[in-house]
Order: C-alpha cells, then structure tokens, then sequence
C-alpha cells in the first residue's frame, strides 16, 4: 500500500468555464511538501479538493492507499486544515472553540479532549491566552490558534493554504517551526506563493500554474539545472530594461535585473540560482508555451 | 464639483446594483407574486367577497396585503440597510473608503437613498403582484367576472402613502442603528421593536377597543389605519375606494417618517470616519488572560493519544447542542429580548385587561392566555425566526465555515445539535410569555393558575414555533446567502401569519407556524381538548422533524454548490439516517392526519366553506321542493345520556302531526342518527340527505297522527375551531337543538348569492317558502304541550330532569362530574365554578334586577326562571331555554364588577330576558322581516334599560357600540342587501332594529311602543305575519322605514350661546351595496328640549353617531 497523499489527474471546471484545475498529479509522502504558485494558479481548488471541501471532475485522490474521493468521512478522520483565511469567531474564547472542534474530530471524553487541548495550545504557545476572546487575537495568534485546531487528532494529512500570510518575522518563524513539527509524523502540504518558506522548510515540492503542474523535486531538484544560466546587472532608473528579463527587482540603486541566458550578455554578471528563480523560470516557461500555441 | 456629484450618484447606483444582485430581489419577487395568486384564487376572505360581486383585486385588499406585509418587510430591510456600512467592513475595505477623499455625511446619504431605492421596490412587490390577477381568469381558476380593473390607482396611492414614506422613515431609523451600532443587530433590533410596538397597537388599542386613534399612530406599518378605514367602507366602495388621510394617518406618517428623518439626521452630524472605521471595543478586551494553563494536563485522566470515533457522535451531538444553546442564551441581546418579551407581556397583559375597550377584563388564564398567545405570536414567530437563523449562521466565519465543514463528524451531528439548540430556544421564548402570564394573574386575577400558561404555551404555541422553527433551519441549510435565507424565512413566517388572517387553509390542523386553537374553560378544563391537541402537537413536530430530515440531507457541506456534490451529499446522508427521520415523520404525520381526519371531519363537525356551500345546495335541489305548511300539538321527549361513553338514547313523541304535502321532515344535529320513525305505531321508511330526513305519511295530510322519533348518538369527535362538545365526561351542557331534529325546513341553508347560485347551478329565484313550513326560530319544533325527562347515567352520579313547556321546544340541561358550586338569589339557583364565584353573585343579582326592568319594559310577564348554569366557551350566546338561564363564559364572565364591560353584560342579559319573553308561548318561524322581533326589540329593551340603570353616557355608548356593529357587518355582508324584510338574521340585522326601534320609540313614546310590540304578538300567536302585523299598529310609512331599504342617518346638535340649538342631519339609503347620500346639510326645528335630551332623525333609519346628538346642559 503506498504511504502519503497521491493525487492523479485531478480536473476541476468551474460554473463560469474557469478551468481551475487541469490534470493535477501530486505524490506527497510524509514530511513538509511546498505548493507554490502565483495567484489564481489553482492552489486554493487544489487544497480544497483534496480536503473533501468539493469535488473534482475527475481524478483520484489516495492517503495511504485510501480512495478519498469515495470515503470523505475517512479521510476527514486524518486530516487538519487550514484555509488561506480565518476571521474572527465573535464571543467566544479559544479555549471553548477548540473544545468543539476536539468534539467534532471525535474526542467526546472530556479527559481525553482536555489532554489534547492542553497540548496542542502548549504546543502553539496559546495556553495563556485560551481564555481570550478568539475576536481579540492578533492575525499572529489567530493564525497559531488556526493551525492549533487544524492539529487537534494528530492528523496524518495536514493542509495549509498561505499560512504566514501577513504574519511579523517572528511569528512566521513560530509558525514554521510548528510546520516542522508536524511533519515528523505526517504529510504537510504546505501551499504558498511566498516561495522562501518552500525553500527554508520543503524537502519537495510542486509548482501549480494555470492548473497545471509544471514542475516538481526538491529545491536543489529544480536550482541545479539553472546553474550558470542565470545572470544579473543592476539598471539605473529610467534606463531601458531588457525585455527578454526573467525577474525585474527593485534596487536602491534602480532595478536589479535577472536573465536567463547560455552565455553572459554584457555587462551582466553570474547569478547563483535561488528557488524563486526556478520558480520563475517555470513560469516563464508557462508563459511562453502559452504564446507559442497562440502563435500556431 | 462635478466630480463629488458624479462619485455620490456612481455610490447610489451601485447600492442598488448590490441590493438588486444576488437571489433576495427575485426570490422576494416571485415567492411573493406567488403567493399573492394562491391568495386571490383560494382565501375564504376573498370568496365571501366575491358572493356579493367585489372583485378580488379591489382596492381595500391592495391596501390590507401591502400595510399587511410590512412586518416582513422591516426584516428585510434591516439587512438591506445594514449593508450600507457593513458591506465595505466584510470586504476589508472599510478604511480605504474611510479616508476617500468626499464628504462622509454625502456618501452615506447617496447610499441611503440607493438603499431606499430597492427598499421602495421590494415593497411595491406586493401590490404589484396584484396586477396579476387577470393570469387567475385566463387561467379559469377564478371566474373572471371578479377580476376587477387593473388597480393602478389603489397601487399609487398605496405606494404614496404607505411605502414611500415607511421607506425612507424606517430605513433612515435602521441605517441610523447601523451607524450606531456597526453592526446588522442594530437593525434587526430595530425591526424588532418596530414589531413589537405594532402588536401593542394593534392587539391591545385596536382589538382590545382601548383607541383606535393610539393604534393608527402606533403603527409603523399603517396596517391599523387601513384595516380600520376599509372595514367600515361598504361592498361597493371596497372596490376602487381611496384610504381617506385621517388626522391620525397624517400623524402616523409624520411620527414614522419625518422624526426618523430627523434621528438621521443628527447621527449623521455626529458621524466622524473613525467611528465607521475602527473595530467596536470587545466586551471581554480588558478580561485579564488567567496566569496558570486552563487545562491541568496531569488532572485529565486516561490521556488518548487518537480520538475516538466510535459510537461517540450521540455524545458529540449533545455536547454540540449544549454549546449552541450556550452561545444563544448567553447573549445580551437575547437576554434583552427575554427582558422585553417578560416585561410587555406583564404591561400588555394589565393593560388590556383594565383598558379593554368591553371591559375591564378580569385576568383569569382561560381570557388571559389567548391574549397573551395572541399578543406575542407575530412577535415570536420573527424573533424565533430571526434568533434561530442567528444560529443557524454562527459557524459563517470566514475560514472556520470550512474548518468545520472537514472535521470527521457527520452532518447530522452538525445538523442535530443545532436544530435541537434552535428548538430550545423556541420552548424558552414561549415559556417568557408564561412567567408574564403568571405575574398578570398573580396581579390582577382572583384565581391563580400555575399549571394552565406552562401547558397552554407547551401545548398550544410551542409546536406552531417549532414549525417556524424548523423552516429557517431548512431555509438556512439549502440557500447558502444568508441574506436571502433570512428574507425566505421571515416570509414564510409572514405567510403563515397571512394564511391564518385570510383563511387560506380553512382546515386548522393544516395550518402551519400557527397555534390550534382551544377554548379553554374552568367548567369543562383541557380534558376535551387533550386528545386533539396531542394530536396536531404530534403533526406539528413531525412535520418539524420532516423538515429537519430534509435540512440533514440538503445541508449544504464544503464549498462546492453543484448539483453533483449535493447530489452526492444528499446519497451520503440517506445511510447517516436522514431518510428514516424523514420516513419516520411522513409515518407520522400520515398516522395523525388520519386521525383528525376521522376525529374532526368524518365523526367531527369540521366542513370546509366550499364543501359547506356544495352541501347547502344539494340540500337545497333534494329538499326545497318537499317543504309545506305543518302543525303540531305537543308531544314528550324521553332522553339518556351517558357522559362517560359520549351516547345518547331517545324517544320522542309527537301528538297530533299533520302536514300539508305528506311529508315529515326535519333537519337533524350533528352525531345523532335517527334510528326509527313510527306513525300510528307503525314502523316507517326514513329517507336521509345532507342532514335532512323526511318520511312519508301520506295519512297524516288531512288527519293528524301520532309520531315517534327513536334516536341514537355516539360521539366520538373531537371539538372543531370555535366549538366546545357539548357531552363529554367532564360534563354536559346541552340543548334541545344538540340532541333533537329541528322540524321543517332550516331556511338559513338556502344560497343567496347570485353567483353562488350560479355557481351550484341552482334557479335565479330564491325559492319561497310559507313560514309555517320552516323551522321554528328558536328550538326545534313549533309550541304545543310539551313535557321532557332527561336521564344522565353516570357511575355514582347519575340524575333525572324533567320539564314541562306550552312554548317552542326549547329546554336546556347540565350535567357535572362533581357538583359545582351553587347561589340561591331568591328563586334562582345559579350553579357556577367555584373560581368564578364573586362574578356569579353579580351575575345572579343583575338577573334578578332585570328581570324587573325587562317585565317593566315589556309590560308583559316574565316566563319563570329556576336556575342559571355557567356554561363552557363556544357553547352558544347568553339565552334563556325555558326555565335555564344559559350563561356561557365570553365577555359575561371574564368582564370586572365596574365598568362598559359589565354593561355589556348587562345589555345581553337584558336582551335574552326579552327574547324569552317575547317568545314565550308563541311559535315563531323564519319568516319576513322576523329580525326586528327577534333580535330588534330585545336589543331596544336592553337599551331602554340601561337608561333606567346606568349613566348617559354608557347608554349612548352602547349605543355608539351597536351603530359600530351595524357599519362594520354591513361591509362584510356575503349576501346582497335589498330590504329589512329581507335581511334574515345577519349579524347587522339585531343591532339595527334596535337603533330604528329606539328612534321610532322616541317619536311615538314607550307606552305607545309597548302597546304595539303586544299587538305584534298577539297576532303573531294567532298565525299572523310579523310585517302585517306591524303595519296594522304603525302604519305604512314607518313599516316601510323599518322593513324598507337600509336607511342612515347622522344628527349633529351644536350648542351656542347666542343662537342656542342647531340641529343638521345627513341621510342615506343602502343601494347597490354602500351607503348613497341622499340629502346633507338638512336643518331641523327643535321645539321643546331638555338638557341631556338625545335627538333623532324623524326619518327614522339607524343614527351612524349617537355622541354628538345629545343637548348638552347649560351652565
């Protein structure tokens, strides 16, 4: 029996026409695996989906060798979500809404239910303040206490959907090491468009766009092609940039431009790949596939 | 410039773009348009209109439906103007508009007026859905001759005068509470109160008779004014009328409109853009957060590593409830409207009962809790509506919705808790109206009742809510905006309301969201009602469990809202156990209704009107024709009845019969069958149809016979609506009528509606029958010597009567399991419930007192009265029957020792004291212009009496009271008016004569009226018609103003110093169903007068207002 989630060839068509998802293929094991994608590539379809939250046109989703598509409620027994957002519940405190949710994922004994809070708020750092009113929490402590409820049961699939979102250093970093945590003992899947995060905590990880994958491996799976491609030279403003640049940054002294070339165009100097950059030239790739078809 | 008024005018369209996206507008639109049809084709309201040719979209119905729908409205609304603000907060972009660079005050007034917009069209939805009442004709469901002109007209004036102004005052009111209180509770608050202070006007100043004019001004809806106006219009001008701008609806509108204009006004002078923008102060942000973890870990035992998910979601799904109930009932703003809902049922439980307008009242639980239910219902049903739609929205967070909706507990665990939440809290806003109901009595009451509000609430209002209840769960489970939601269930509550108000579904057990109704009564209890009322409680939460089966399988779970996926979800649900509730309450429902069915309509008296009129009119071609003049001398009526099986046993004899045509007919009461018939000892053939029997005795045409009547009655029915039984186990009251077939033939069952006729294809003429032919007024057969033995078979308590009468057969009796208590007030024994005892010593002395007076009146002695019996609700009016006085418990027992109330009282005594004596020793029948004897001078000697006892002024209120009666009847006539003569015994007819009869009495003097009112019954003991008879003693002209056309007319006295006495009248005359002007302005001369002195029209006719007829004494 394979071990982890599996998703093949999952399509999702919208009302609208909108072709959210297009033949999507994961195989995610246990440990921290990274969804990156621009906006609207699909990401939150995706997550959705495999979380029983709607249903696909076609495909097939496995956990651990589970069809989730047929047995929802099974899968629903091993899974902790969190969605991109989350607001704030009015009037009632973080301790008493994470007592639902405990009920909700089957912990009616109150011995076991208070043990299993008691822990996930230790383990999110929220034990002094489970009393408040969820409405007061920061948008740190509302996204801990989002990810607390997500790990009440000790899920075996763990979806999280822009987490660290609007989140202060610290609290990112808080956040990414509760990540890091849960993935000892289950899969993360881990959707992002800030790509950093995939770098510092996924060993793999997968870029969605158009509701494709167009690319998959670890970080250094998907950096070390680019090795010695890439080349970077600041322009000072109001200078003419290349249209054939690959990434345009801002730069104290005008804009740093990156291109993607077999040899150094001049006055561009070599670059070490970053996964942002891989991320990048996926899309490019996208893109230009994109208008090549238009163009036959 | 240009700029700011262009960016106002892009913010005013699109709020109403937003208000007009999403499904509210054309679900409003529809479900409305939809159901205005299924009122026009089916309302009783709207066929008894229709009897007299008022066309079903006439004007008076544009105006009720559109005031009338206004209470749904106002909810609406609230969220329409709570979006105002709010719309930008949900979106996030509360503070980019908040530092836009335009004027606040300018923005927010551009949205109010878009928002008005929208909620002017929502509101003309329902007048404009009149103008689909041709589709009905096309469509041959109603008959298109009463499918008047489009009512454009009515629609614009409505829209004028109502909508627009409601628009803008209480959207103004609402958006201020938005601005307020930046939330959407505010409105909804609002609306509530708005609710709240329609019910006090309407259920206690305009339906307790305390103020007309408080309850217009009261009312945001303007429903009062136009019900008020439109009642009192005549058929005719029901149908284009225009709502006249009384001084109270000029006041109304400016108290509705302009001072919420103003309230604006001012919030938005106070407005500052930080209020709008920051987030409103937590109640709980100062809470210190507690030092030590609030979960002890090492305290919580056996720790398990993996929940459990066996077998546990039944504790899951009580844990579930328990919070949700927590959350709803540990909420200020619930709290509030418990605090509330306590406080006005207190306040408008005292308040109506001292100020009732035929009081005071005393407030015992059997008057007292049908107010109450009453009073609160509309109330309740939108607070449980919108409270349970609250709840059913909590989890609507954003992230949590989806949170929620992957966490491995079923739905129904989901599902369960909340409707079980959503019921409690239903039972715990109809058990605030008992406690109110406990503190009114505790106050007011002689007698307290802990038991009777808790069981009267439990039983009788809580399953009706609990069916509300469970709409907006099911609305709230398959419409996934809540805005739309919300709007569906607050119109289905206002359906409900309206389905009852209008008679939609006649059949009461059917109605749903709408309590059963009771007549409770301290005589007979709740043991005759108990076994109905478990009944359709049981229907009620069936259908409440069907609807919360289909909630389970609709709910909506996740974010995919295809057809697919909730076609999926729905396959799902069916093995969690949706479908067995939902199979489990169709058993139900299909198991009681079949027993309501047999309970109320094949063993009850329950018939639908239609039904009714089929009936009539079979019974009308089977039997008119056999109809003929018949005599009788007497006979003996042998009866046993055993209360505690319900059945009766009887022989009646019937000594020298003989009929014109051959034919014995009668008409025979309800439950009993007449089992054989022998004439001259012989067996005979008995033919029955439609409640008719009749035998054929050819012997009896020129000689008389001898007849005996073997009847048999099993009851095993249930009382219908406005009915109570009259043999039960917890006693009997019963008349001659209950139990014995009525002689001849029952005129009153004759259609006389020209297009009913039509309709059930009966001849235009309405036939004619000799008055010897028909049934006898009063009793059952026609007076003769007549002797009766009743014997009541009860283990340990059984009885004998016997009575003797040369009058129409007319006895009455009672039986009790327990003796009641008794006063003996000379030769009158009055037997009464012991709670009711300081009434009934009041009772008994009036009686005496009246007796006198009414003998006095008359000039004519009294017949003997030997006993007076306090008899359950719904049991008929205060009558004597031979020697028993009849008293049922109405306004008679529920009135106080003081007050217009017990004058009231006293006036129906009075009247049935007259009525037995003038029919004492007489047959009367239902012949021509029979009204005036039989309901008209009863009610002038009640009047006349009155004078003699109570003040002036209660004796012109009285008065004012019957005028009142007269005006309102007359609009509601089912069948055309033509002359007096004619009118039969409509409920205007009594109150009519008794005006004209006083008016003529003060032209010809009481002796002289005396003199004539015996002659009248002389010759009518001697077979005389009742008309020829009064022409013989009054002559042509005034038979003819009394017998003639309907006529009004309305004197005004006006005193001044310097010229003294004027006196003016105006007169009309009743053609073509309303009132025509005849003459106005008319002076008359007043030769001699008297302070206090009230003067009448010499023309005779009704006088429309007595008040102001009256020569006031000069100082």
């Amino acid at each position: 029996m394979s071990q982890g989630l599996i998703v093949n060839k999952l399509t999702k068509q919208y009302a609208n026409g909108v072709k959210a998802l297009n033949g999507v293929g994961l195989n995610v094991p246990r440990g921290l695996y990274g969804l990156l994608g621009p906006n609207g590539a699909g990401k939150s379809t995706l997550m959705r989906t495999i979380a029983t939250l709607q249903m696909p046109d076609s495909g097939s989703i496995e956990l651990d060798g589970m069809d989730v598509l047929n047995n929802p409620e099974k899968l629903r027994k091993n899974l902790g979500y969190l969605p991109q957002t989350i607001g704030a519940y009015p009037g009632v405190s973080a301790l008493s809404l994470m007592s639902r949710f405990a009920w909700l994922k089957g912990f009616t004994e109150k011995s076991a239910r208070d043990y299993e809070i008691a822990q996930i708020l230790e383990r999110v750092n929220l034990t002094d303040a489970a009393n408040r009113n969820v409405a007061e929490y920061s948008g740190g402590m509302l996204r801990r206490f989002g990810i607390g409820l997500a790990l009440i049961g000790e899920p075996r699939l763990l979806i999280v959907d822009e987490p660290t979102a609007g989140l202060d250093p610290m609290e990112r970093n808080r956040f990414h090491r509760v990540l890091s945590d849960v993935s000892e003992d289950a899969a993360v899947l881990l959707s992002t468009h800030i790509v950093e995060d995939v770098e510092n905590l996924c060993d793999d990880l997968s870029i969605l766009v158009a509701g494709q994958i167009v690319a998959s491996g670890s970080p250094k799976d998907l950096i070390t092609p680019l090795d010695g491609q890439l080349f970077s030279k600041v322009f000072a403003k109001g200078e003419p940039v290349p249209k054939s640049a690959l990434r345009v940054l801002a730069n104290p002294k005008g804009l740093l431009v990156i291109v993607r070339a077999r040899t150094a165009p001049n006055g561009f100097k070599v670059r070490s790949a970053s996964l942002e950059d891989a991320y990048h030239v996926a899309l490019e790739n996208v893109v230009s596939v994109d208008s090549d078809s238009r163009v036959t | 410039m240009t700029m700011s008024l262009s960016v106002y005018w892009n913010e005013l369209t699109n709020e109403i773009n937003a208000g007009m996206r999403g499904p509210l507008f054309p679900l409003s639109a529809f479900g409305l348009a939809l159901y205005i049809l299924l009122v026009l084709s089916n309302a009783d309201y709207m066929r008894d209109m229709g009897a007299i040719g008022i066309p079903r979209n006439s004007s008076h119905v544009v105006y009720l439906l559109s005031t009338g729908m206004s209470l749904w409205l106002f909810f609406i609304w609230a969220w329409l103007f709570g979006q105002v603000t709010l719309r930008d907060k949900t979106a996030a972009l509360h503070e980019v508009i908040g530092c836009a660079p335009v004027s606040l005050k300018g923005l927010i007034v551009a949205r109010y007026l878009g928002a008005c917009i929208v909620a002017f069209m929502l509101g003309l939805i329902m007048p404009s859905a009149m103008l689909l009442a041709p589709v009905l004709g096309w469509l041959g469901i109603v008959p298109e001759e009463l499918i008047g002109q489009a009512p454009f007209l009515p629609i614009l004036w409505c829209a004028l005068v109502f909508i627009l102004p409601m628009t803008l005052g209480i959207g103004a009111l609402l958006l201020s509470t938005v601005l307020i209180f930046r939330s959407v509770a505010g409105p909804f608050a609002v609306a509530a109160l708005l609710m709240l202070v329609w019910m006090i006007g309407l259920i206690i100043f305009k339906n307790g008779d305390i103020s007309i004019f408080a309850a217009t001004v009261l009312d945001p809806t303007g429903f009062s004014e136009a019900e008020f106006q439109t009642d009192r219009w005549p058929p005719a001008r029901k149908i284009d009328g225009f709502l006249e701008l009384s001084p109270q609806l000029w006041i109304n509108r400016f108290v509705w409109c302009i001072i919420p204009l103003g309230i604006f006004t001012i919030t938005l002078m106070r407005l500052k853009r930080e209020h709008l923008v920051l987030e409103q102060a937590a109640k709980q942000a100062l809470k210190e957060s507690p030092a030590k973890p609030i979960i002890q870990i090492e305290n919580a035992l056996s720790p398990l590593k993996r929940p459990i998910f066996d077998n546990s979601w039944l504790r899951a799904t009580s844990q579930e409830y328990f919070w949700h109930l927590s959350r709803s009932l540990n909420n200020w703003v619930m709290r509030l409207s418990l605090i509330i809902l306590f406080a006005i049922g207190v306040g408008g439980g005292i308040f109506n009962a001292m100020e009732h307008g035929e009081g005071p009242m005393i407030p015992r639980a059997e008057f007292l809790l049908p107010f109450m239910s009453e009073f609160f219902f509309v109330f309740l049903l939108f607070m449980v509506a919108g409270f349970v739609g609250v709840l059913m929205r909590r989890d609507s967070q954003t992230g949590f919705d989806e949170m929620f909706d992957v966490t491995p507990a079923p739905t129904g665990v989901l599902v369960i808790s909340k409707a079980m939440a959503a019921f409690s809290i239903t039972i715990v806003f109809v058990l605030a109206s008992a406690l109110s109901a406990w503190v009114v009595m505790l106050i007011g009451s002689p007698s307290f009742s802990f038991v009777d509000p808790v069981i009267y609430q439990l039983l009788v209002v809580a399953p009706a809510l609990l069916e509300v209840a469970a709409i907006t769960i099911l609305m709230h489970a398959v419409i996934r905006n809540s805005g739309a939601a919300h709007a569906m269930s607050m119109m289905f509550g206002f359906i409900a309301i309206v389905n009852y108000e209008l008679n939609l579904v006649s059949f009461e057990p059917a109605l749903i969201g709408i309590p059963y109704s009771v007549l409770l009564s301290s005589m007979s209890g709740w043991t005759p009602w108990i076994a109905s009322l478990l009944t359709v409680d049981g229907i009620k939460v069936s259908f409440s469990l069907f609807l919360l089966a289909l909630a389970w399988l609709l709910w909506s779970r996740g974010t995919d809202s295809s057809l697919r996926a909730r076609f999926h979800a729905v396959l799902g649900r069916f093995r969690e156990g949706a479908a067995l509730l939902a199979a489990i309450s169709v058993v139900c429902i299909a198991v009681l209704s079949s027993l309501i069915v047999d309970k109320l309509i094949i063993h009850g008296q329950y018939i639908s009107l239609s039904e009714e009129l089929k009936a009539n009119a079979k019974w009308e071609k089977t039997w008119a024709s056999k109809a003929a003049t018949y005599e009788i001398a007497g006979g003996h009526v042998s009866l046993k009845i055993d209360p505690i099986s319900r059945t009766v046993k009887g022989e009646w004899s019937l000594r020298d019969f003989s009929a014109a045509n051959g034919v014995f007919t009668g008409s025979l009461p309800h439950g009993i069958e007449l089992v054989n018939v022998t004439v001259n000892g012989e067996y005979f053939e008995i033919d029955t149809a439609y409640d008719q029997f009749a035998v054929s005795v050819e012997d009896c045409r020129e000689v008389a016979c001898d007849i005996e009547l073997f009847i048999d009655g099993k009851f095993s029915d249930w009382p219908t609506l406005e009915s109570q039984p009259w043999l039960h186990h917890s006693g009997v009251w019963m008349r001659a009528r209950d139990v014995l077939s009525r002689l001849g033939i029952d005129k009153e069952r004759i259609l006389t509606a020209p297009l009913e006729r039509e309709k059930y294809v009966l001849s235009k003429n309405i036939p004619d029958f000799e008055a010897r032919s028909l049934s006898t007024l009063h009793g059952v057969a026609p007076a003769g010597n007549w002797s009766w033995e009743i014997r009541y078979i009860a283990p340990g308590n059984s009885t004998y009567e016997v009575g003797r009468s040369s009058t129409m057969l007319d006895f009455a009796s009672a039986w009790y399991p327990n003796e009641p208590e008794m006063i003996n007030n000379g030769d009158l024994k009055l037997y009464h419930h012991a709670s009711h005892q300081s009434t009934a010593m009041i009772i008994a002395e009036e009686i005496r007192e009246l007796q006198l007076c009414v003998e006095d009146v008359l000039n004519m002695p009294l017949p003997t009265i030997t006993k007076a019996v306090h008899v359950p609700r719904g049991l008929g009016d205060i009558r004597v029957y031979h020697d028993v006085f009849w008293l049922p418990e109405s306004s008679g027992w529920d009135v106080a020792e003081d007050g217009f109330g017990r004058q009231i009282r006293r006036q129906e005594i009075a009247s049935a004291l007259a009525k037995s004596t003038l029919f004492h020793g007489i047959s009367i029948n239902q012949q021509d212009g029979i009204g005036w004897y039989a309901h008209g001078i009863p009610l002038w000697v009640a009047l006349e009496c009155t004078k003699k006892s109570a003040s002036r002024s209660e004796w012109i209120a009285l008065q004012q009271r019957l005028s009142d009666i007269v005006i309102r009847e007359m609009g509601a006539v089912t069948t055309p008016i033509t002359t007096l003569a004619k009118a039969g015994n409509e409920k205007w007819v009594g109150p009519y004569m008794a005006l004209t009869t006083l008016n003529i009495a003060s032209q010809i003097g009481t002796s002289s009226m005396q003199k004539a009112i015996l002659q009248v019954k002389e010759n009518l003991k001697h077979g005389h018609f009742l008309i020829d008879s009064f022409e013989q003693s009054f002559g042509f002209e005034m038979t003819n103003a009394l017998f003639g056309v309907p006529r009004a007319s309305d004197t005004v006295v006006k005193q001044s110093n310097g010229t003294g006495v004027s006196i003016t009248s105006e007169r009309w005359l009743w053609a073509e169903n309303e009132w025509v002007r005849i003459e106005s302005g008319i002076e008359q001369a007043l030769t001699n007068h008297e302070a206090n002195d009230l003067i009448f029209d010499s023309w005779g006719g009704f006088e429309k207002t007595p008040a102001d007829n009256v020569i006031q004494p000069v100082d």
